[in-house]
């Protein structure tokens, strides 16, 4: 019988098993790890059962015939495995369908059918991590079976060393595939997947060396391996900079199931009239600075703006956002309840990182990080959210380029009949003007916001809308408006000057009551633009000028209550730096040092790694060379004494190796015993000629050896080793260094003996 | 009595030999220890040349032999015909010899009005053709069949030659003038070509002053039948086994004259099977029931180099088929020993 033997044959399926617990570990990303852990046991471990009952566990064969008639056909394997998983997944993740919470029904088979169909595009349409739903959890339970019960089927029924690693390698795209994306790493599931094979083929590799040997040798190659793809893989030029493919920008979205048709936008006039409306209210720290984001409208099409669509559903948490990713200025968390706010958008800050909403179905914007509803909003309603708080530094802004974001620079050009629109020229020139002088994008919005502030006022009262037309009717006519119109306004005319600009709806951060908890009423709806910078993301700016209160007082223009007002260690506040900054006047553009800087920052230090990677290989091949040797001559000391008297003989070519004979590989053996009795002292010399033709004779004839004639040639190599140690010419340490540290050299003693030396 | 040895008297072989199956390698290498020193009792001083061509006798392949003037190739051919109590008939190529003078002829008979064969010298154990590179094309051609089938085809009808049959042609490569060299078709069939070359002094002395008691050609006493010869080259053939990785090693040698770059023509395949061939009798006579890679590397001059025809650059370059072969032994790999069997 080739391959493996029989009782490697069954430990391999500790191996087999393992891997397709690597399957299930790679699912963490997508559920998470405790989640997906019980379920990937469950699934690798009950079909290696199955099938070590069902194949017929390990056996000893004598003969061919034997072992034909031993060998149990597939197909009961298949069927009975089918039959447990369907009873596994109904007993653990399907229990509250299933007749006694154990035996699946008709209708609970169809929904586990149709859930493996669907849990793939409800995973890719879901932010990760995914919810813990049985109908999404079966497909790990599917994945970690279908590579447990192939990779044991082949561990067991063929000889091939590392073909029952395969289903586990193919399975383990899945998991993959749709983990990308969402939280935590891969690494620590392919450590522990080489981890899995190395045992595999640490198993099943042909016998070379005792178990121990085996063992005492092969582990620490393991673990070495292991060590090293957990040090390089990461660090791989390019792992960290470069996004891997995602299905999800493939998959089509569901749209959101209940949308009021009214934009936030257009609200604001009327939630203005009507100020002392509770929206909500918010427990917890909350500066009074701290703006509430409703939702973020990103789309104009000349008469109006619109919300961001790009909703996924999300078991709470909130992705990062991908356009950049500013230093943290702090971590916040707070509950908010619900009032009278409706529609499908949560009041969420910038950015939230987890959102705690019992009974809500969730939908998050990946980009924006706007989140909503999928079922719309009650009175009542409570949830947690936490908040990672950006840190903006004037200082970094002011010299970074604007993002390339064609999709957040586009406005319409014509109108329906395909004229152009007259009233695009002319915010096009007005912010030229505000913002001529300007070397810098930062600059540019920052006096595009101040211009607006300078030239018009804040009225509640002011005619709605952000049609070209209305605010072409803003900037010239009235020149008074709500934020909505300031905001617009900004959006439109940064988008004239090629800025990537978006406008983004919430509340100011309302009135703190006695308990310490800030009610947020209709009049503190607020609109304010974001344009995109380079490597930081969105920024917001605050165009709107000093607005009237629901108290009447007079409250100071937003910009100056930015969240970088609350940095205690900051001397000087984001909006003093602005009028700064905005005042500056420069000759041209600054040398980019700051966005230098970050991206010396940012660089990937790879040449660390090479030179540990090649460190580690010089390591490996030197210590490969050293005990190489030592292992070659145990290994040709094994076996029968055939086998152990062509092992002698082997191991006098080595020595003599030392003597000067050159290793082409065209000598006979009896050249090399005539080398040999000429080269070396009589006592050692006349030796070679007898072992030689015995050692023909066992290759190439049928002569019967005994076990003497193996210890007569092991002692006749001893004599000739000695006496290549002492002979005079022998070659100097530097050249039998060089021979022993060639590859072939090394190659040649970790061969198979049956292969022979070419 | 099984054993062979040269009879002190007479020009009788001792005795048939009696097979069984121990000692018939042991016979053989007596036999052709026997025969190789009764030949070397008047080639003095060659026994390595002796020794391939008794292989090539007992392998049943021909045999060239090449080299200048006075340096023993009739002689060599001659010792061997006397050493076999078989029929030895030789043959002078000249420029005007036809191919019916080695073939034979037909002749109308009027007593009996038939046609009668008159068979030619060729029909023999033992052929010498001496200066075989002095007949024409057309005369050299006519051994081909021979060579080859062992039988002639003489107006339609085919004669067997009787067996063992060996043709032992000398030729002389100085003195061109007036030759017709052998074609590669022709030289494809002798098994090999070897040469004989100067004596070296103390042979050549010895030779000169008569030592070893004045042997002549004529006065070598017999030392074999052909029925023997026969029966040995059964032997060499079915009673030594050759084991896979030598006959793959053979067919390697053989292939890697066909890749040199310095050949134009190489060994074809049946280079390599006389090289396994020629192999087993060298095995058998040294009493070896298995063929080595020894063997195959030592007969691999002999066998192949003159099979091989070098390219224009190499012939310009001073390149021989011996410094290609040298080079191909050299770079080919040995099969090292397992302890894995496999006979062919």
């Amino acid at each position: 019988m080739s391959g493996p033997g029989i009782r490697r044959r069954g430990w391999s399926l500790v191996a087999t098993t393992s891997a397709a617990l690597c399957v299930g570990f790679a699912f963490r990303r997508v559920f998470g790890t405790g989640e997906v852990m019980l379920t990937a046991a469950l699934s690798a471990i009950v079909p290696t059962i199955v099938v070590l009952a069902c194949s017929g566990g390990p056996k000893r064969f004598v003969t061919d015939a034997e072992k034909a008639r031993a060998t149990r056909p597939l197909w009961p394997s298949l069927v009975l495995s089918a039959l447990a998983w369907i009873l596994v997944v109904s007993a653990s993740l399907f229990r509250d369908r299933a007749v006694g919470h154990v035996l699946p029904t008709p209708s609970g088979m169809r929904d586990i059918a149709a859930a493996v169909v669907d849990a793939p595009k409800s995973i890719l349409t879901t932010v990760l991590p995914a919810p813990t739903d049985g109908e999404l959890l079966v497909l790990v339970s599917a994945c970690v079976w279908v590579a447990a019960l192939a990779g044991a089927e082949l561990a067991l029924r063929t000889g091939t060393v590392s073909l029952p690693a395969l289903p586990a390698l193919l399975a383990l795209i899945v998991p993959v595939v749709l983990g990308v994306g969402g939280p935590g790493s891969n690494l620590p599931v392919v450590v522990a997947m080489i981890g899995a094979i190395g045992l595999l083929l640490l198993i099943r590799a042909p016998e070379r060396l005792p178990p121990l040997g085996t063992a005492l040798v092969g582990v620490p190659i393991v673990i070495a391996l292991a060590c090293v793809a957990a040090l390089l893989g990461p660090n791989l030029p390019g792992t960290r900079t470069r996004r891997p493919p995602d299905l999800r920008d493939l998959v089509a979205l569901p749209r959101p199931e209940r949308l009021t048709g009214i934009s936030p936008l257009d609200r604001i006039s009327a939630w203005l009239m009507s100020p002392d409306q509770p929206m909500f209210s918010v427990d917890g720290p909350s500066a009074p600075d701290r703006y509430w984001r409703l939702t973020v409208l990103d789309r104009y099409d000349g008469s109006s703006w619109y919300p961001v669509r790009n909703l996924r559903a999300t078991a709470g948490r909130v992705p990062e956002s991908p356009d950049g990713r500013p230093p943290v200025l702090s971590t916040v968390v707070n509950t908010v309840t619900l009032r009278d706010l409706g529609d499908i958008w949560l009041p969420g800050t910038d950015r939230p990182t987890e959102v705690d909403a019992p009974g809500l179905r969730l939908r998050v914007d990946p980009d924006s990080g706007v989140i909503a509803s999928g079922s719309g909003l009650r009175s009542g309603t409570r949830y947690r959210i936490d908040t990672r708080v950006p840190a903006l530094d004037p200082d970094r802004l002011q010299f970074l380029p604007a993002a390339q974001d064609p999709a957040n620079t586009a406005l319409p050009e014509s109108d329906a009949t395909g004229r152009p629109i007259p009233a695009l020229e002319s915010l096009r020139a007005k912010a030229t003007v505000a913002t001529s002088g300007s070397t810098f994008p930062y600059q540019q919005a920052l006096r595009l916001a101040q211009w607006l502030r300078a030239n018009h006022r804040y009225d509640i009262s002011a005619v709605p809308g952000h049609s070209y037309r209305n605010l072409q009717f803003f900037l010239e006519t009235t020149k008074e408006g709500t934020s909505e119109q300031f905001a617009t306004a900004f959006a439109v005319m940064a988008r004239t000057l090629n800025l990537p600009s978006r406008v983004v709806v919430g509340f100011s951060a309302g009135r703190e009551g006695a308990n310490g908890v800030r009610e947020v009423r209709s009049g503190d709806i607020v609109a304010w633009p974001e344009v995109e910078f380079e490597g930081v993301g969105w920024v917001p700016f605050f165009p709107t000028p000093g607005q009237a209160t629901d108290s009447g007082a007079r409250k100071q223009a937003p910009e100056q209550k930015t969240p970088a007002t609350s940095a205690p260690a900051k001397p000087v506040t984001r909006a003093e730096k602005d009028r700064e900054i905005a005042g500056q006047t420069r000759s041209g553009p600054a040398p980019d040092t700051a966005t230098r800087s970050a991206a010396h920052r940012d660089g990937t230090r790879w040449w660390p790694f090479v030179a540990a990677g090649a460190g580690t290989g010089v390591v490996g091949y030197l210590a490969a060379a050293g005990i190489g040797p030592v292992l070659a001559r145990r290994r040709r000391r094994r076996g029968d004494p055939r086998e152990q008297v062509i092992g002698a003989w082997r191991q006098i070519n080595d020595d003599l190796l030392g003597a000067g004979l050159r290793t082409s590989g065209s000598l006979t053996v009896g050249e090399i015993a005539e080398y040999g009795a000429t080269r070396l002292p009589p006592e050692a010399g006349a030796r070679l000629p007898g072992l030689a033709s015995l050692v023909n004779d066992i290759a190439y004839g049928d002569r019967g050896i005994e076990q003497a004639d193996a210890d007569a040639a092991w002692r006749d190599r001893a004599i000739v080793a000695g006496a290549v140690r002492r002979i005079d010419g022998r070659p100097r340490p530097h050249v039998r260094a060089y021979r022993r540290m060639r590859p072939r050299s090394v190659a040649l003693v970790f061969r198979s003996p049956d292969k022979g030396r070419e | 009595m099984t054993q062979l040895a040269t009879p002190a008297n007479g020009n009788q072989p001792a005795e048939a030999p009696q097979f069984h199956a121990g000692d018939a390698l042991r016979l053989f290498r007596e036999c052709f220890r026997a025969l190789g020193d009764n030949i070397e009792r008047v080639v003095v001083g060659k026994r390595d040349v002796v020794d391939l061509a008794l292989i090539a006798l007992f392998a049943e392949g021909h045999l060239l032999v090449e080299d200048v003037p006075g340096t023993g190739k009739t002689t060599l051919a001659r010792a061997i015909s006397a050493s076999i109590d078989a029929s030895w008939h030789r043959i002078q190529f000249t420029p005007d010899l036809l191919p019916s003078d080695i073939t034979g002829v037909s002749m109308f008979r009027q007593t009996t009005n038939t046609f009668e064969f008159l068979p030619g010298p060729v029909f023999a154990h033992v052929v010498i053709g001496d200066e075989i590179n002095r007949a024409s094309p057309k005369t050299q051609s006519a051994m081909l069949e021979v060579m080859e089938e062992g039988r002639i085809t003489v107006d339609g009808t085919t004669h067997e030659v009787p067996r063992p049959f060996i043709v032992i042609a000398t030729q002389n490569p100085v003195d061109m003038s007036g030759t017709y060299p052998l074609p590669e078709a022709q030289l494809d069939r002798f098994l090999m070509r070897v040469t004989v070359g100067y004596p070296d002094l103390a042979s050549e002395i010895a030779v000169a002053s008569g030592a070893g008691g004045g042997a002549t050609i004529e006065g070598l006493p017999v030392i074999a039948t052909a029925r023997h010869i026969q029966e040995f080259v059964q032997v060499a053939r079915h009673r030594v086994g050759a084991a896979q990785p030598v006959v793959d090693y053979a067919v390697r040698l053989a292939r890697a004259t066909r890749e040199n770059a310095h050949t134009r023509l190489g060994a074809g395949p049946r280079g390599s099977v006389a090289l396994v061939r020629a192999a087993r009798v060298r095995a058998a006579a040294q009493e070896r029931n298995h063929i080595l890679p020894e063997d195959v590397k030592a007969l691999a001059r002999p066998i192949l180099t003159h099979r091989l025809l070098l390219a224009p650059d190499a012939e310009l370059g001073g390149v021989t088929a011996a410094d290609v072969l040298d080079e191909i032994l050299d770079r080919v790999p040995a099969p090292q020993p397992t302890a894995a069997k496999g006979h062919a």
